[in-house]
């Protein structure tokens, strides 16, 4: 209990900004508590005196003054209003902004175990109740508070031993609220749990709502939703069922107690003791402590409905949030983009089981470092680790000579950019979503990276161009349009680092291609991560490594692995169906087409032409001069200069050849 | 009437909601020691009770008005 009390006092200073309004709502709660304690006191002057002396003009005076109070009263009683509504919101958007903030800031591990309807439950009813207790349940226990205190003193100034023995009733009341409160909490926690369900469910099905309908599975799922709202509603028929038992007692308890009491009052009224005036004043106020029971009745319940709702909400505020930056981790500024992997292996938490093990690879900048595996062979855990959404078991992950764990969060994410599977576009402007997470975008830029990503024209056939809406709300694309509109978001950005997680799954070889020749241009400065289990895609590659089991099995170029005849190899086979004796023969004809070109490559630089064999074609040539003068000018003797220029010419002749070949 | 009644409560609407409530405060204040001077005022102002016998209404006591609300007599 102490530790509920810690956090609600943690969260009671959340009203420390608001000191000035709390402080007068609560004065202004105490003078209409006061002004409203006036009425059955003016009834008492009115029926022991007034009446019986005919007094007109107290009349008049008590009437007036009647007046002047019910007019202080009601302009106390909604300043008091207004001040806690604006407390009330304020607060709201300020809790709401500081568990947004520091949810954005988990670790990614905690959403694994966390389903999304859950979290939005927190999100809204929970920071509800919350603020409902900090901004408005501490007026109401101050109000109920002043009003019992003046209540009581009231009554005692009037009748002592009348009072003293309605003081008397009070700690059965708190005892009868307490028995009830315990068993509501243990409801309310099942009831907010079982909210998160359903919010959940909903969120589920509504983003899978395309499988849902191609399975058929609408009746299916509507049941399974019934079957959960029928949770719900025992739930909320056990807490009918409390609320009503808790009522009754309530109000039996009250009903017999203040009967008592007005039985005593008779009696003390026949014995001479009190005036009927008195009488008819106590029985007022004994009628009114009724009230203020049932508010504390109301408040404890509120109070364990909110101690649930601290719990849930502390369990994210008190989650370890990712250390962006501080004095100990490296910025980075500019950097070269090579990603090494140094024996890493990962497995989560609450599992032995590794993910990846015993994995080193490095991607070097301006090649294309593909990476492939089987489905669920743990490729897109790697991107995990680089951006460091999760941290290795074991090993050590570096970004050119910086240790991974060493770097500041927000400038390592800011040197890489990626394109994942599950395309996400937020609702708003195409140009928007292009520029989403770039510093200051130019408009060249973005066309640029657009037509990089082979999506400009596709976006000027749109109505508004680059601010046509998209996404909720505006228009739908498709998976290909979508993958597109992604590439261009990660390019825009202009980082080093640049990885594609099946990045163009969605769309066909020739737009595959395109985009590839445009990507391989840019790859020149950038380090390019692929990760696919498509040909098509790891063709553009220029280092390939193989997961298989967890750990890398192979690695090398895309004609390299086909000749060691691996994993590769099969995977190679499976995908174009062709048979042993036809990949025999493809090998063989690639191994001769790259030895070829490799000796190509090899002739062509033998024949690149040296500075002087340049100059003396350029003064032969283009300068017209003689051999005696060229000689001259070069400090060489004629023949030499004929032998030279004959050379040059013979190479410029095999170049022309080779290139005609090519 | 109804549309002055209209843009008025339009107008409170469109207020900048911090603006308006640091004036409400500052209304409360002045209202706050109106109600001060008020009770002040009805503390020194002495109502003279009155009850009637055969010379006329004669006074039997002096007191304001909280205390007369709290009077035991």
């Amino acid at each position: 209990m102490n530790s509920k009390l810690r956090t609600l006092a943690n969260y009671l200073k959340l009203l420390l900004p608001y000191w000035d309004k709390s402080l007068l709502s609560l004065l202004s709660v105490a003078l209409s508590v006061v002004f409203g304690m006036a009425a059955p006191l003016i009834t008492k002057i009115l029926i022991d005196y007034v009446y019986p002396n005919k007094d007109l003009n107290l009349l008049t005076l008590l009437v007036l003054f009647g007046i002047l109070i019910f007019i202080f009263d009601t302009y106390f009683s909604d300043v008091s209003s207004y001040l806690d509504t604006y407390i009330h919101q304020t607060l709201s958007i300020d809790l709401r902004k500081k568990f947004f903030t520091k949810l954005l800031r988990i670790p990614l591990g905690f959403f694994y175990e966390k389903q999304v309807g859950d979290i939005m439950v927190r999100i809204t009813d929970d920071i509800d109740t919350i603020v409902d207790l900090a901004a408005e349940v501490i007026p109401v226990i101050i109000k109920t508070f002043l009003r019992l205190v003046s209540l009581f003193v009231i009554c005692l100034l009037i009748d002592r031993n009348l009072t003293l023995l309605a003081l008397l009733g009070i700690p059965l009341y708190f005892i009868e609220t307490r028995f009830f409160a315990r068993l509501y909490e243990d409801i309310q926690n099942k009831t907010q749990k079982q909210e998160s369900e359903i919010y959940s469910f909903y969120q589920e099905k509504m983003s899978n709502i395309k499988t849902i309908k191609s399975f058929n599975q609408e009746i299916h799922e509507t049941g399974r939703l019934i079957d959960k709202l029928l949770k719900m509603f025992t739930l909320v028929r056990e807490n009918l069922f409390l609320g009503l038992f808790n009522s009754f007692f309530d109000a039996a308890l009250i009903t017999l107690w203040t009967s008592f009491l007005g039985w005593y009052a008779g009696y003390r009224v026949i014995t001479g003791h009190i005036t009927i005036g008195e009488i008819m004043a106590i029985l007022v106020y004994l009628g009114q402590i009724h009230q203020p029971f049932m508010d504390f009745g109301a408040i404890y319940k509120s109070a364990v409905r909110s101690s649930v709702s601290i719990n849930r909400i502390n369990e994210i505020m008190g989650a370890n949030p990712e250390v962006y930056q501080d004095a100990r981790t490296f910025v980075l500024y500019e950097i070269e983009g090579k990603v090494r992997f140094d024996k890493v292996g990962f497995h989560y938490p609450d599992s032995e089981e590794y993910i990846l093990k015993n994995i080193s690879l490095t991607a070097t900048p301006g090649e294309i470092t593909a990476i492939r595996g089987a489905s669920g062979a743990g490729e897109s855990t790697i991107i995990d680790l680089i951006l460091r959404f999760i941290i290795p078991t074991e090993g050590e992950i570096y970004i050119d000579n910086y240790n991974l764990k060493d770097i500041s969060l927000m400038t390592l994410r800011a040197n890489i950019s990626i394109v994942s599977q599950d395309v996400v576009i937020f609702s708003g402007t195409v140009r928007e979503n292009l520029q989403y997470g770039c510093i200051n975008p130019s408009e060249e830029k973005m066309i640029e990276a657009a037509q990089m990503a082979e999506i400009h024209d596709f976006i000027n056939t749109m109505q508004n161009g680059y601010d046509t809406k998209i996404g909720e709300g505006g228009i739908g694309l498709s998976g290909g349009q979508l993958q597109r509109l992604s590439i261009a978001r990660a390019l825009l950005r202009n980082v080093k680092i640049l990885v594609l997680d099946e990045a163009t799954s969605a769309l066909d070889a020739i737009s595959e291609s395109k985009i590839y020749n445009n990507l391989k241009k840019l790859a020149l400065d950038k380090t390019m991560i692929l990760i696919s289990h498509r040909l098509s895609t790891l063709k553009n590659a220029d280092k390939i490594y193989v997961i298989s089991e967890n750990h890398i099995s192979e690695s090398g170029s895309f004609d390299h692995l086909l000749g060691e005849k691996g994993e590769f190899y099969e995977f190679y086979k499976a995908s174009t169906g062709k048979k042993e004796v036809e990949l025999a023969e493809e090998i063989e004809i690639k191994h001769k087409v790259t030895k070829r070109e490799k000796e190509k490559e090899k002739a062509k630089k033998a024949l690149k032409l040296s500075p002087l064999e340049k100059r003396v074609l350029e003064m032969y040539y283009e300068e017209g001069l003689a051999y005696a003068k060229i000689a001259k000018e070069l400090g060489l003797n004629p023949y030499d200069v004929n032998l030279i220029r004959k050379a040059a010419n013979e190479k410029l002749k095999r170049l022309k050849e080779l290139e005609i070949e090519d | 009437m109804r549309d002055k009644i209209k843009n008025y409560f339009l107008s409170l609407l469109s207020e900048d909601m911090a603006k308006q409530a640091r004036r409400v405060e500052l209304l409360t204040i002045i209202v706050f020691f109106f109600l001060l001077f008020t009770v002040w005022s009805l503390w020194n102002y002495k109502i003279e009770l009155t009850a009637p016998s055969d010379g006329g209404r004669v006074v039997i006591a002096k007191m304001n008005i909280f205390e007369l609300l709290l009077s035991k007599k």
